[in-house]
């Protein structure tokens, strides 16, 4: 066999490890999901349901107003990814290609904020967005979300992958700094606009400390939050828990779905420079 | 001469307006957002209220938070923790990344790429229930393959010691994704034409790999390096979910004893300072990373 | 290209603006729609609150519909018959994982976000209103002996006890007993027939290992649950965990009696009649692989509703002799109070009079969580009587020795916490009873101490 064959069975096989270590717990997490409660009880643990049934399902979806958090979620995190996409990209330009006093120690500000724990800021945060009256709206959820940190260092990384002289050219060319931002640089880090927005999306679906305190309203909650209703004091009722989690990954899996050859085509798209 | 260096000047001025133009939203955001209540945070760390009063006590705090053995044994939990779940999501993300750049076929490029983000989709918190499920020692299906095949029952998130190990798996899993992500659109942007000139030298893929790749995709590790080291160090849920800081506090990292002070015991100016001595940390260990680790590339 | 490029870009920013000023504006309505949660500053509540108001009642018992959907009916009868001062009860729920810091932002903030909410004194007292004199009053006539503790702080009332029957009671699998040739209805009486009849019970694999344990002990979860579960077997030993009178805990921690009680659990281990790897009693229990647990009332419920075929009984917990029996009494019970700083303290105290003016409701209320009520009078309805845990909780409740009532101070959790750590200590071998349990004292002791 040649050198080649084996390499490509080599990665091919490695490849298909990674895809069941990353996809077996979610299609565990869906056959838990058909078992009943005292199905999933048994020992020693049964692999398949005994029917695929959904009355998890429906049970779910009577007790809590499932559909109201994902599209709850969906909304923060659509608007998170637009709002930090922007923000961050102007903040990675400025830094990435510009000189100003003081502008590593304002970076430097950025990035630290990375590190401090949510918990420890949630009280007085609270306080003064509770301030304005922003409990319990999605504005109120949806701010301390609006701008990554992670994704300032992203861009201005990105940014600097842009050659300067792209960036003279069309200064010379009389054209304003806002202009040359969005005509010209911003087209030009394309993957990392994806990846921001992928990665964005994700990080704000996931959010559950700071939705849980600021909101108080049962149709307010985002889904991590929703999902806690079925934990409760003693025990978990694991099969109504999976259920739910399904339900939730159910939006993004379709987006994936649909925005796939999209989210593939436009991280390639930076690719070959040169 | 002196019009130019006048001309210069302008020009310099100007695009340093420009420049801070360009980062005040992000600035003016994070200072008002996390700046403020950090501050608060830090402040509150001095002092001590008892019965609605607030009153300074200098370091007072700080001797009875590092006092407490637990507090210890959380941060060691905590860089345990840390040592396993970020290096092996590091080096995994590398490997899940080259395969989406190398591998010839697009359709298993595309699953790689989706599979590796799915789990991030799933929120920690549900993830954490789902691998608590998978581990759970009777009715789990960890241990019934490994009934299959011989091994004996593990006890996973009731052992003393493989409790932190199997918590970072659940870290890992949603991880990896994450990094693989980023360092993609590095690869994607090392231009070919080095990896052309590799070959006409007659370099072999692993020594163009070594010699090529890592060194220009070099800012992206240490980026990907800092932040999973940021994130095992801020574990919570996973812990608070599945084994609330157990076996006999055995995985107890310092985010659950900062919870535990301060929302449990009502303690929230010693939650404080778990806070600050958690930013100190980090924020060292991330500038040296940053400042150590990192060579500008040409490119 | 750049053209489609520029409008491309404007088009994205227009409809994040359009998005974000439709969701403040969507954002505002919301908090328009019920008067109850907001966020302004009390003072403007108050001078609004004109006309009925609407109640927010925040629960952090989440997974209970049906009981907080009974608590909003009977909110809705309430403001039929007051309606120029209520227009009804909303309900609030918390989910349980998280509360804690929940509820401390949300109460701590100073800003009104709930009327009555659901909480252990101990911890919430500071952002409780002290109830009114009469009513306080009431509560401790009508409310089950051992109950008039919880509520209180300090020896002020904040609230009333909203559920009982959280105390540790035998249940004993009547097949295996059976099978291993005991009368189940013959029960261990003092905590060394215990050890003795779990010892014949536990059931053993080929390779030694337990199979099924004799006895089911609580071994995992936070320090705090840890004591809770085991300090009835602790008092049982005339142990303690420590007395806030004088602010000690050296000599009642780790006093000789409690050191036996926490020897007795670890016993068990060491005799190889249980492990730490059957799980949490209950789900043991249900599924056959623990012979007997102690638990509190609700696990009837749960055993007949998840593991109906497991035929059980259930009895007082065990005595030492020589030492007082135990009766009832936990580490963390709930009450109703209300929120301090909420403009509607007064509607609030009036609907909870109302609620369990009429007994029935804190039956009802009760049936659908699955406990036991609070109110003395409803222990002679069949709902109780019928309970298969009936003559047990009868004779508990007999029982006059509840040293759980002396620990409700502020810092009870971390005490616990401490407590219970240790005793984790020893069940895993780190430490000694002695050495775990005098540090446990020195440690509660700073605690107790502090300023």
């Amino acid at each position: 066999m040649s050198k080649k064959m084996r390499n490509k069975i080599l990665m091919y096989t490695i490849t298909i490890l990674l895809v069941l270590f990353f996809l077996f717990p979610l299609f565990w997490m869906l056959l838990t999901s058909c078992k009943s409660a005292e199905e999933i009880l048994r020992i020693p643990p049964t692999i398949l349901p005994d029917r695929f049934g959904v009355d998890n399902y429906k049970e779910v979806m009577t007790r809590q107003p499932i559909f109201r958090f994902i599209a709850n979620s969906l909304l923060i995190s659509f608007v998170s990814a637009a709002f930090s996409v922007l923000i961050t990209a102007m903040a990675g330009y400025g830094f990435s290609k510009f000189q100003f006093p003081g502008k590593e120690i304002m970076f430097f500000l950025i990035l630290s904020f990375l590190i401090v724990p949510f918990q420890s800021i949630v009280v007085p945060l609270y306080k003064w967005v509770t301030k304005f009256g922003l409990t319990d709206t999605y504005t109120g959820i949806v701010l301390p979300l609006l701008v990554s940190a992670f994704g300032v260092f992203l861009m201005r990384q990105g940014m600097d992958t842009i050659p300067d002289d792209l960036i003279e050219a069309a200064r010379i060319d009389g054209s304003g700094e806002l202009k040359t931002f969005l005509l010209i640089v911003f087209p030009n880090v394309k993957a990392f606009v994806a990846t921001q927005v992928i990665i964005k999306f994700l990080w704000s679906w996931n959010e559950f400390y700071w939705p849980m305190v600021i909101t108080n309203k049962p149709e307010m909650k985002v889904i991590t939050v929703g999902i806690q209703a079925f934990t409760s004091m003693y025990y978990t009722e694991y099969n109504l828990v999976m259920a739910a989690a399904v339900l939730s990954i159910l939006p993004m899996a379709i987006m994936f779905a649909v925005f796939q050859k999209g989210i593939v085509k436009a991280v390639a798209m930076s690719g070959v420079k040169g | 001469m002196r019009q130019k260096k006048e001309a210069y000047r302008k020009y310099s001025r100007h695009k340093a307006k420009a420049g801070f133009l360009f980062v005040l939203p992000a600035v003016l955001y994070f200072l008002i957002v996390y700046t403020y209540p950090f501050l608060e945070t830090i402040k509150m760390s001095f002092f001590k209220t008892k019965d609605g009063v607030s009153s300074f006590v200098g370091l007072k705090n700080y001797t009875s938070v590092f006092a407490d053995r637990l507090f210890w044994q959380s941060g060691i939990q905590t860089l345990k923790m840390t040592a396993i779940a970020a290096p092996i999501t590091v080096i995994l993300a590398i490997l899940v990344a080259v395969l989406m750049d190398r591998l010839p076929s697009r359709k298993m490029r595309s699953v790689l790429q989706v599979s590796s983000l799915l789990p991030m989709t799933v929120s920690l918190i549900a993830a954490s229930l789902i691998f608590s499920w998978i581990f759970d020692p009777s009715y789990g299906i960890a241990n019934r393959a490994f009934g299959a095949i011989g091994i004996a029952k593990q006890g996973f998130l009731t052992s003393k010691i493989q409790v932190i190990p199997t918590l970072s798996v659940i870290t890992i899993w949603i991880r990896v994704g994450f990094g693989a992500t980023i360092l993609l659109a590095g690869l994607q942007s090392i231009p070919s034409t080095y990896y052309e000139a590799a070959k006409i030298d007659g370099a072999t893929p692993a020594k163009a790999f070594f010699k090529i790749t890592l060194p220009l995709l070099n800012s992206q590790i240490v980026l990907v390096t800092i932040t999973e080291i940021i994130f095992s160090t801020k574990t919570f849920e996973q812990v608070y979910i599945t084994t609330s800081g157990g076996p006999v506090n055995c995985s107890r990292t310092l985010l659950i004893h900062l919870y535990e002070t301060a929302f449990k015991f009502n303690k929230y100016e010693e939650a404080s300072v778990i806070a600050v001595f958690l930013f100190v940390i980090l924020l060292v260990v991330s500038a040296v990373q940053w400042v150590v680790l990192r060579n500008k590339v040409e490119y | 290209m750049q053209k489609k490029r520029v409008k491309r870009v404007i088009c994205l920013l227009a409809s994040v603006a359009m998005l974000m000023s439709l969701l403040t504006g969507c954002g505002e309505k919301e908090t328009a729609q019920t008067e109850g949660s907001g966020s302004e500053p009390v003072a403007e509540k108050e001078a609004a609150a004109e006309g009925p108001v609407r109640l927010v009642y925040m629960t952090s018992w989440e997974d209970k519909t049906e009981y907080n959907e009974y608590v909003a009916e009977v909110g809705k009868k309430f403001a039929e018959e007051n309606p120029d001062i209520c227009s009804g009860v909303d309900i609030l729920p918390v989910s349980y994982s998280g509360y804690e810091a929940k509820f401390q932002t949300a109460l701590a903030s100073g800003t009104y976000v709930c009327d009555i909410f659901q909480g252990q004194p101990q911890t919430y007292h500071a952002f409780a209103d002290p109830m009114p004199e009469e009513f306080a009053d009431w509560v401790d006539e009508n409310v089950v002996d051992y109950l008039k503790a919880i509520g209180t702080y300090d020896g002020v009332r904040y609230g009333i006890p909203q559920e009982a029957g959280n105390f540790q009671q035998l249940y004993i699998n009547v097949d295996m007993f059976e099978e291993a040739g005991l009368d189940p209805n013959v029960p261990p009486k003092t905590f060394a027939e215990l050890k003795e009849m779990a010892a014949k019970l536990t059931q053993y694999n080929d390779d030694g290992s337990i199979k099924v344990a004799g006895f089911g002990i609580r071994y995992s979860g936070e320090g705090q649950g840890i004591a809770d579960k085991n300090l009835s077997t602790i008092h049982s030993f005339g142990g303690k965990m420590f007395d806030p009178e004088t602010d000690t805990a050296s000599g009642l921690a780790n006093s000789p009696e409690t050191i036996e009680g926490v020897k007795w659990i670890k016993s068990l281990l060491d005799d190889n009649i249980t492990n730490t790897e059957i799980g949490v009693p209950e789900t043991a229990f249900g599924q056959g692989t623990a012979a007997m647990i102690l638990r509190e009332s609700w696990v009837v419920g749960y055993l007949e509703n998840n593991a109906p075929e497991i035929n059980f009984k259930v009895y007082p917990i065990p005595v030492v002799e020589g030492q007082e029996a135990v009766g009832a009494g936990n580490l963390f019970p709930w009450a109703h109070m209300v929120y301090k700083d909420s403009p509607n303290k007064e509607v609030a105290w009036k609907f909870l009079e109302y609620l369990y003016a009429d007994a029935e409701n804190d039956l009802n209320m009760n049936i659908a969580a699955g406990y036991l009520p609070v109110l003395k009078e409803n222990y002679d309805t069949e709902y109780v009587k019928s309970r298969k845990d009936y003559d047990s909780v009868m004779a508990v409740l007999d029982r006059g020795y509840t040293p759980c009532s002396d620990y409700y101070v502020e810092e009870m959790s971390e005490l616990s916490a401490i407590f219970g750590n240790a005793i984790l200590e020893v069940l895993y071998d780190e430490s000694t009873p002695e050495d775990a349990m005098n540090y446990a004292a020195e440690q509660m002791d700073i605690v107790l101490q502090e300023e």
